[in-house]
């Protein structure tokens, strides 16, 4: 019998004392009590909504008057209404007594100095100057 | 969205579960949960020794599995394993701050007697062995740990400390002697008498 081998088997710890020791860890594993796995959902929830309010595309902002401007037709109708309004502008500044020479055309004032002329506009006219 | 039955959500892997989760899926937090602390705090339990402590670190780690499910990617690891990952970080920074604190007020325990095993009497073999396992270093502490009492591989221990396969090997070797030496002195009391 080998006397030393029983020695060194009984007086220390061996592999097998270890294995059972390791298996009585295992199975005394301590378990998360019903207040732990509360806070951990209730993480799970704040972090979960957090991902909802990122992926939902919000509604763009419409700027101040974008509905007045949406209702004459944009850039096109801006563009047609800035012209029309030109013009308008244009016939009724064109039309009043006095302003003629800011358009170029002649008017009260300039009629009667021409009619002021008398002979000397035919000679003028024939020179090429009206 | 259409939301799954508890028992059907029961069955997939846990980064489906993941996937689920960042999509909206109400129940899958609850699947996860139900299945993942229970993990994660009894490995902080082992790895630090102090249940109060543990829960944090558990709570701490699922807070990171939820902000990270956005970015998970299907396949590419298991979640189980970045769960081990995260918590043995947050254990070592733990212990590293405990160690900070108690360093003039702890005395270092001596080879082969540990002076916290001969202050507690009849305590089970789980406990003694939650006792022998502080006494280790952290890395040992950590492959011991994962190895013998999670059960992982030794490649999924390797992938998760950041080692080769042989380092792990040596480590759980170097942790299993040095747990050995350390509870020795606690035999008869464990109920390992020399008849």
């Amino acid at each position: 019998m080998n006397w030393g081998m029983m020695m060194t088997d009984h007086k220390h710890v061996d592999d097998t004392m270890l294995d059972e020791m390791f298996a009585a860890a295992r199975a005394d594993a301590p378990e998360p009590d019903a207040a732990l796995l509360a806070r951990v959902l209730e993480d799970a929830a704040d972090v979960q909504a957090g991902f909802a309010t990122a992926s939902v595309p919000r509604a763009p902002r419409r700027a101040r008057g974008s509905g007045f401007f949406d209702m004459i037709g944009g850039w096109t109708g801006l563009g047609g209404l800035v012209a029309a309004s030109s013009f308008g502008l244009w016939l009724g500044m064109s039309s009043m007594p006095g302003l003629t020479d800011t358009f170029g055309l002649p008017g009260y004032e300039s009629a009667a100095a021409l009619e002021s002329l008398g002979d000397d506009y035919e000679y003028l006219a024939a020179l090429g100057e009206f | 969205m259409m939301q799954m039955p508890l028992d059907d959500l029961r069955k997939l892997s846990d980064d489906t579960l993941l996937l689920m989760f960042a999509g909206g899926d109400e129940y899958a937090a609850g699947a996860l949960n139900a299945r993942l602390t229970p993990v994660v705090l009894a490995h902080a339990y082992r790895l630090l020794g102090d249940r109060a402590e543990a829960e944090d670190i558990a709570q701490e780690a699922m807070l990171k599995l939820w902000r990270v499910a956005p970015e998970w990617r299907m396949g590419e690891a298991k979640v189980t394993t970045w769960l081990y990952r995260v918590v043995a970080n947050a254990c070592t920074d733990r212990l590293r701050k405990r160690r900070t604190i108690d360093i003039d007020s702890v005395a270092e325990p001596e080879d082969g007697a540990p002076s916290a095993a001969d202050r507690i009497q009849d305590r089970s073999r789980a406990e003694a062995l939650q006792e022998a396992l502080g006494q280790l270093p952290d890395r040992q502490r950590q492959a011991v740990v994962l190895r013998h009492i999670e059960g992982l591989s030794n490649p999924e221990i390797a992938q998760i400390m950041d080692l080769k396969v042989e380092a792990v090997e040596s480590l759980t070797a170097r942790g299993k002697r040095a747990l050995k030496a350390v509870l020795e002195g606690r035999k008869d009391e464990l109920g390992y008498d020399d008849d």
